[in-house]
């Protein structure tokens, strides 16, 4: 039974890291646009909120268990110790990875450490989450060493575990506060009832109290899992302390608003105000009333609700001031793709059956006690279905992980698998206005885009120039049927060649399967566009002769180029030639600003979001 | 239809070779992992590499086991050379697999092509037909031994009429479909199903050499479990 529970959780945890596996391979292979919905807008997104914000402050169980255990001297939380320093140490090495994830380019993450910028808190994290790592490194080792032949290297340590605490205690205070540091520099970015300048205090107290919370958390879920007897008189003394810290994280909290005169924000209806108070009762008024109105005090499930609300809360603060809380301030749209969701999750899945595996086999929680007297076996009963084959969570667990993995392989975007794309601009026809003269001109307004790049193109005075005759020039192809087919009708992505060839269209006009060697003549090749017969071939006169746009070769005629091209290589050319023929005479034409007069039409255009699929 | 198609090629075929890619690096790390445990219960120190490699060679070249029934034997190698072979090398599927990651080798010349086709094809029919014929066969047969070859027959025969507009009586989008879709299920139904065999055959003749044997104290142990040590057996 326990057996069976251990194997079920193990296999959802591998398929979630089945999918992330895929996942991770086109984030690093095909870069972050191909998997996030992260833009030059939002650079900071999931990943960043959660995997590290959070992740980091759910790794402040280690912290504060060693220094309520080694500084305060309440050895009885010892038993506690050892998962809290492994989870700490398990979930900085977490964030250290979703960090990778994150990175433009992961591979200069070592920088830091020998460009010291001192001016800026990123360098201060850094620092003090790689020394913590590796401190927590320290503290954990003599664990799997113990029974070891290193077990004198074990031994080693431990007589240095007071000032390996010491030390820990003090980088966590410096980077927990840090992280809130971070936020400091974007006053008019996070919402003020989140922007605070004691933000790196209330970073720290919230960690403190998320810090007891996870440990209670996971001493409740792995007695849970593997049946064991669980720690709850100890886990219910820690709810005391939990109370205190929440009760004093939401008076600092309420407090500083009320100084900064921001706390009448938090009584108008807007989402901000919901989401500050949903976050408030669920991170601190609701657990510490539940703890003090004594529904702790018998133990049991009382004390998983209670940790998780406060995991919840805490996860979700560090996520609201990351970015939730500045969405409509900086009125950006972001909302994590499922590629980042499920690679936040499949890190914490990684991390949780790296936690697994350390309890299972290394002395993580003290060893159950035997009876003093065994029991008397039961009778003999054989039942064949307790029998488990060999490798039976092997074998569950990876045919898991590896129907996750595919099932992300067939989901990711095909930009995602064959590298990323550029993303499509579709072209919608130019209108017709009048000229402003009261001439009763009309001309032609040229957007294709509508990103407000305005031309005006004096139709009719072409028309009237160049005569009738003379419309080929421009409307250099027709669609069947068709006299004067728009430039957008086959230019019709802005920057993106078009492909214009309707497989469909020839297998009905040719005769279904019998026209196949029509174009496919030679049946030792593989059926492509590179050995099939060229359009030219039997579309003799398919470009009309005497216009201004170059032949398509006859490899790339099923192409059109893209509207922009299109738009200067036909207007640019004439007025080239114009302007040598006229010198100075007339206004220069062929020149930029004579059809796109505002500067402004020359600046980078805004983040274009999700590269294409 | 193309829409169709598109989804065919593209997320359900990426679907069956992630599963037929992993799902088959499963199997490898599998029976590693059980021949490990095989060994450790039996007490090995060692693995008989000898016996293993000459048994594997001599089934990849089943000359010496011809005789039993030379027909059947023979039918099942043309059928394997063909169906190991012809997709492999056809130039339109290279063709694919270079626009699509830019690794491409050479390619059989088209009426070979054609021929291996057929061998396949042939090969597969007459396996099926002496599965259900022979009764020796047919008191082994299990409803996969008969589904599986039959489903293995459908995206060779839809291949061949693909490559062949002239024979093919529906219209080629379609048959195309049919071939990649099939193809496809095939593709992930190999690491699920004795189709597997083509990794997995080095292991499975360890089975005799390793899996069988009593651990030292065995018997030993039988006598405590029946509560009669220290008697004569």
């Amino acid at each position: 039974m326990r057996n069976r529970r251990v194997r079920k959780v193990k296999g959802v945890l591998w398929f979630v890291l089945g999918v992330t596996f895929v996942v991770a391979c086109a984030r690093f292979f095909s870069g972050l646009g191909t998997v996030t919905d992260l833009t030059d807008r939002t650079p900071w997104g999931l990943w960043i909120g959660f995997d590290v914000m959070a992740g980091v402050a759910l790794a402040a169980g280690g912290f504060v268990l060693a220094a309520l255990v080694y500084c305060f001297r309440q050895e009885k939380f010892r038993p506690l110790l050892r998962p809290a320093i492994l989870t700490a140490f398990l979930g900085y090495v977490a964030v250290a990875v979703g960090l990778l994830f994150d990175l433009g380019r992961p591979w200069n993450i070592w920088r830091p450490m020998f460009f010291w910028q001192h001016h800026s808190v990123l360098f201060e994290v850094a620092w003090c989450v790689m020394l913590y790592t590796t401190v927590l490194a320290l503290e954990f080792l003599p664990v799997p060493l113990e029974g070891s032949r290193f077990h004198g290297v074990a031994r080693f340590l431990k007589r240095f575990s007071l000032p390996l605490v010491i030390l820990g205690i003090m980088l966590s205070t410096l980077h927990q506060s840090s992280l809130g540091s971070l936020f400091l520099i974007t006053p008019g970015r996070v919402h003020p009832l989140w922007y605070s300048p004691i933000l790196p205090l209330l970073f720290f107290v919230s960690a403190v109290g998320l810090g007891l919370a996870m440990v209670t958390f996971e001493s409740r879920a792995t007695s849970w899992l593997y049946g064991k007897k669980s720690e709850d008189p100890l886990l219910i003394s820690l709810m005391r302390p939990l109370a205190v810290v929440l009760l004093l994280y939401a008076g600092i909290r309420f407090v500083d608003l009320a100084a900064r005169g921001v706390l009448p924000l938090a009584f108008e209806w807007t989402w901000e105000s919901t989401l500050f108070w949903f976050e408030m009762v669920v991170s601190a008024l609701l657990p510490a009333a539940l703890i003090l109105s004594g529904a702790a005090k018998k133990g049991g499930r009382a004390l998983s609700w209670i940790a998780g609300l406060v995991v919840v809360g805490f996860v979700l603060h560090r996520i609201d001031t990351a970015g939730i809380s500045g969405i409509t301030r900086a009125g950006v749209r972001y909302f994590p793709s499922w590629e980042e969701i499920v690679t936040s999750m499949g890190v914490v899945s990684a991390a949780i059956l790296a936690f697994l595996f350390f309890v299972e086999r290394y002395r993580v929680y003290p060893p159950e006690e035997e009876p003093a007297e065994p029991a008397p076996l039961p009778p003999v009963r054989v039942r064949y279905r307790q029998f488990t084959a060999p490798l039976a969570t092997a074998r569950s667990s990876s045919l898991l992980f590896v129907i996750g993995a595919a099932l992300a392989f067939a989901l990711l975007p095909s930009g995602a698998v064959f590298g990323a794309r550029l993303v499509e601009t579709p072209v919608r026809g130019s209108r017709r206005v009048l000229a402003r003269d009261g001439s009763g001109q009309e001309l032609l307004l040229v957007d294709g885009n509508r990103a407000n790049e305005l031309t005006l193109f004096p139709h009719d005075e072409h028309v009237k120039r160049l005569g009738e005759k003379a419309c080929a020039i421009c409307h250099h192809m027709n669609r069947p049927g068709d006299r004067e087919t728009s430039c957008y009708e086959c230019h019709r992505d802005e920057y993106v060649a078009t492909d214009l060839f309707r497989h469909e269209d020839h297998v009905r006009a040719l005769g279904g399967n019998a026209g196949c060697a029509k174009c496919h003549a030679d049946p030792s090749l593989a059926k492509s566009r590179g050995n099939a017969t060229s359009c030219l071939e039997c579309h003799e006169d398919m470009v009309a002769g005497g216009d201004l746009v170059p032949k398509p070769a006859a490899d790339s005629a099923f192409f059109a180029p893209s509207y922009m091209q299109a738009m200067h290589g036909t207007c640019m050319a004439c007025h080239e030639a114009e302007d040598e023929k006229n010198g100075e005479a007339v206004p220069k034409l062929a020149l930029c600003g004579t059809c796109h007069p505002d500067p402004r039409d020359f600046e980078p255009t805004a983040a274009r979001g999700r590269t294409q699929e | 239809m193309e829409a169709w198609l598109d989804w065919a090629r593209g997320p359900a075929f990426r679907f069956a070779l992630a599963l037929l890619v992993l799902g088959v690096l499963r199997h490898v790390f599998l029976l590693v992992a059980g021949i490990r445990l095989a060994m450790k219960r039996a007490g090995d120190k060692k693995l008989p590499w000898k016996a293993i490699l000459k048994s594997t060679v001599s089934w990849l070249f089943p000359a010496r086991h011809l005789g039993q029934s030379p027909f059947f034997s023979a039918a099942s190698v043309v059928f394997h050379a063909g169906v190991i072979l012809a997709p492999l090398f056809l130039v339109s599927h290279v063709y694919l697999i270079e626009q699509s990651i830019g690794v491409s080798w050479p390619t059989l010349p088209a009426i070979l092509a054609d021929v291996l086709t057929g061998a396949a094809i042939l090969g597969l029919g007459t396996v099926l037909v002496l599965r259900v014929s022979s009764r020796a066969a047919r008191a082994l047969n299990r409803p996969v031994d008969l589904w599986l070859p039959s489903l293995l027959l459908v995206p060779f025969l839809s291949g061949f009429l693909a490559m062949h507009p002239a024979l093919n009586p529906i219209p080629f989008d379609a048959m195309l479909l049919v071939h990649v879709l099939s193809g496809a299920l095939v593709l992930a139904l190999i690491p699920f199903t004795k189709l597997v065999h083509f990794v997995s055959l080095p292991a499975t003749q360890l089975v005799s050499e390793v899996g069988w044997h009593f651990p030292p104290d065995a018997g030993e142990r039988v006598a405590v479990a029946l509560g009669k040590e220290n008697q004569p057996i």
